[in-house]
């Protein structure tokens, strides 16, 4: 035995430490995010960085966000825009992935392939495309031209699809045996079954919305419809003034905390599946 | 009640016919079984009767009504599944109540019914319980509650027991029985246990490759199988085959025997059958020569293979207390008239003592 322990507790203490590193690395930004915020303008600017504010400044920065721009309205066109969007989202993957999984048709391969490709096209490519249709539907500016282009998700599909195949056929076919029509079998027996993976959906779904700034950029240019994503430029990038790094900030720090909020809330549905006794093995 | 009506039944998947042409009425109350080798069309048979598969071709009528067009949820038949099915997000009283919720029957009327069939299956105090904090019996009990609950027209059982260990069987058999009696209500079971055939059955239907091999009670099958394939299917253990043929003398020669056998078959024959309980092991005289190979013993009565030079082994039962070893020679008498003589098809060739 070597002085450095046996080769297995010296490759366990190699990924604890691996494991701090990244921990660190993810963690440093959001720590820096929310220190920031309660420092002054000098000193977040400053070359040297303080792990603590060393003039700290209290809920200064928050109030001077909200005087800057309408913090409360960009909250609530985020929150409107993100609700929805993983509202719909879950509905209409959860009913395509149902649809995929366990009915046939003619057709379903060739269609579910179509579906997954789409997944191949990045956005940037979809934006000038989607904005020529918003503008053609006269919605530039308005809140359907902002969420309904979110509405529907490939990928949300296709994750959907693969965790009906999960849910054995029995059950569905004793629903249907007990007397339930389709739509009943959906929300009452397939829906619930899927909740675990509805939650890591809304979650994702949630965070892409939440933290969507190019379709909300292009889509809208009025104020009064801004998210928080495209309203934090209104501190970075000001036309009259220097930017206010601070409440930039403070901003950022409200707009992370729902997510970290829906972190704690749903992480138990992240790891739990329902399914397991459903047929005994 | 209910007579259900299997006309012209057929079901292919893709290009394979898995089940061709199937004729066949279920009596009103009637216990019909259904048994077959793994893979010969018994589960789906009973999925396209309930409704769950579709139908390639033929008909379904239930008491004179053509139900053939009817998706599962208006035929008014209740499954139990091989798995249980239970609805694994609901409770025990959720499972039992939900087809009543479906069906909207009112709520005070259904909770009653729910604690009704609960009591009935010894499952009270379990309603609040998950399926997956039951075990393997008392699921298979909801599975049986969920299906009697709505007193359908009939009970479709798709191996309802095959999960289970066998004391736990044999106690669900009897109340599959129970059940029976008490709602007399038409029930099509599927199995592969002999025993559930044999006590459940009214009737048993034996099946093979998606066709029927022979249909009657279960004495009928055992007594007078219409084949070889029936009489290999139905007893336990499995009865002898030995080859055998009509002598020159009009009597029946077989394989292994020293000499002709008094009997003689109508047509000519290939094969001849003979089960373990018409065999048995005496001082002199007997039929066949062996060699004791194994004994099997079960307390009451043992199960000797003897070596008889016949290629395989015949097996015979005894009772438990017989006092054969292995290595003993012993001769071997058959009860000539219980035997089975089969031709070249399989087919079942009627025998007659010749005097
Ligand atoms: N969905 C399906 N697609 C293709 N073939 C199928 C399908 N379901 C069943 N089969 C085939 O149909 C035949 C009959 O199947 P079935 O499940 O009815 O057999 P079974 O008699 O119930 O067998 P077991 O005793 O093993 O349950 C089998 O050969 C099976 O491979
Ligand atoms: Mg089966």
């Amino acid at each position: 035995m070597s002085v450095f322990g046996s080769p297995l507790r010296r490759s366990a203490a190699l990924s604890v430490v691996m494991t701090a590193v990244v921990a660190i690395v993810f963690f440093f930004p959001i720590y820096f995010m929310l220190v920031s915020a309660f420092k002054s303008e000098p000193e977040i600017i400053s070359q040297r960085f303080s792990f603590l504010p060393l003039d700290f400044q209290g809920p200064g920065q928050f109030q001077r966000a909200a005087e800057i721009a309408p913090l409360g309205t960009y909250l609530f066109n985020s929150s409107l825009v993100a609700a929805i969007n993983v509202g719909v989202t879950l509905l209409f993957s959860a009913l395509a992935g149902y649809g995929f999984a366990k009915f046939t048709f003619p057709g379903r391969t060739a269609l579910f392939l179509f579906v997954i490709s789409t997944m191949m096209i990045p956005t940037q490519i979809l934006v000038v495309p989607l904005f020529v249709e918003i503008k053609l539907l006269g919605w530039v500016n308005s809140y359907q031209g902002l969420i309904v282009p979110g509405m529907m998700n490939a990928f949300g599909v296709f994750m959907m699809r693969q965790y009906v195949y999960d849910i054995p056929d029995e059950i569905i076919e004793a629903a249907r045996a007990d007397g339930a029509g389709e739509i009943r079998i959906f929300f009452f027996i397939v829906l619930p079954l899927l909740t675990p993976a509805l939650a890591s959906l809304a979650i994702i779904i949630f965070i892409w919305s939440w933290g969507n700034f190019l379709w909300p950029l292009v889509a809208v240019t009025r104020e009064e419809l801004a998210v928080l994503a495209t309203g934090i430029t209104s501190y970075t990038q000001p036309y009259q003034r220097q930017p206010m790094w601070g409440a930039a900030m403070a901003v950022a720090t409200i707009a992370t905390l729902p997510l970290l909020v829906l972190f704690v809330f749903f992480q138990r549905y992240l790891v739990k599946g329902l399914t397991a006794a459903a047929v005994k093995g | 009640m209910s007579e259900i009506v299997l006309r012209g039944l057929r079901k292919s998947f893709d290009s394979v016919e898995v089940i061709k042409e199937f004729d066949l009425t279920i009596a009103d109350g009637e216990r019909l079984v259904f048994v077959g080798p793994s893979g010969c069309g018994k589960s789906t048979l009973l999925r396209m009767i309930c409704g769950i598969d579709d139908i390639s071709f033929g008909r379904i009528y239930i008491d004179g009504v053509d139900v053939t067009a009817l998706p599962a949820a208006r035929r008014g038949l209740a499954m139990v599944f091989q798995n249980y099915a239970l609805y694994p997000h609901m409770t025990v009283r959720q499972n039992i109540g939900f087809s009543l919720r479906v069906a909207g029957v009112e709520r005070t009327v259904a909770s009653e019914r729910v604690v009704e069939v609960a009591q009935s299956l010894h499952l009270d105090h379990l309603l609040e319980r998950y399926p997956r904090e039951l075990s393997g019996g008392q699921r298979q009990r909801v599975a049986i509650g969920r299906a009697i609950v709505r007193q359908p027209k009939a009970f479709l059982f798709d191996e309802p027991l095959s999960n289970l260990d066998a004391a736990l069987r044999a106690e669900m058999r009897l109340e599959v029985a129970r059940l029976h009696s008490t709602y007399g209500a038409t029930m099509i079971y599927v199995t592969h246990d002999q025993t559930e055939a044999m006590t459940l059955a009214d009737r048993i239907v034996v099946l093979n490759q998606g066709r029927i091999e022979q249909i009657g009670t279960p004495s009928e099958l055992y007594e007078q199988p219409a084949n070889r394939f029936v009489a290999e299917f139905i007893g336990s253990p499995r009865i002898n085959i030995v080859a055998g043929r009509m002598g020159p003398e009009g009597m029946l020669l077989m394989s292994g025997a020293d000499r002709q056998l008094p009997v003689a078959a109508t047509r000519d024959v290939l094969a001849v059958g003979i089960r373990p309980e018409h065999i048995r092991p005496v001082e002199t005289g007997g039929h066949l020569n062996c060699t004791v190979r194994n004994v099997e013993f079960f307390g009451a009565e043992s199960f000797v293979y003897a070596d008889c030079n016949m290629g395989a082994d015949i097996v015979f039962r005894t009772d438990g207390r017989a006092p054969l070893r292995p290595g003993e020679n012993c001769q071997l008498l058959l009860t000539l008239e219980q035997m089975l003589a089969f031709d070249d098809g399989g087919k079942t060739v009627p025998l007659q003592a010749v005097v």
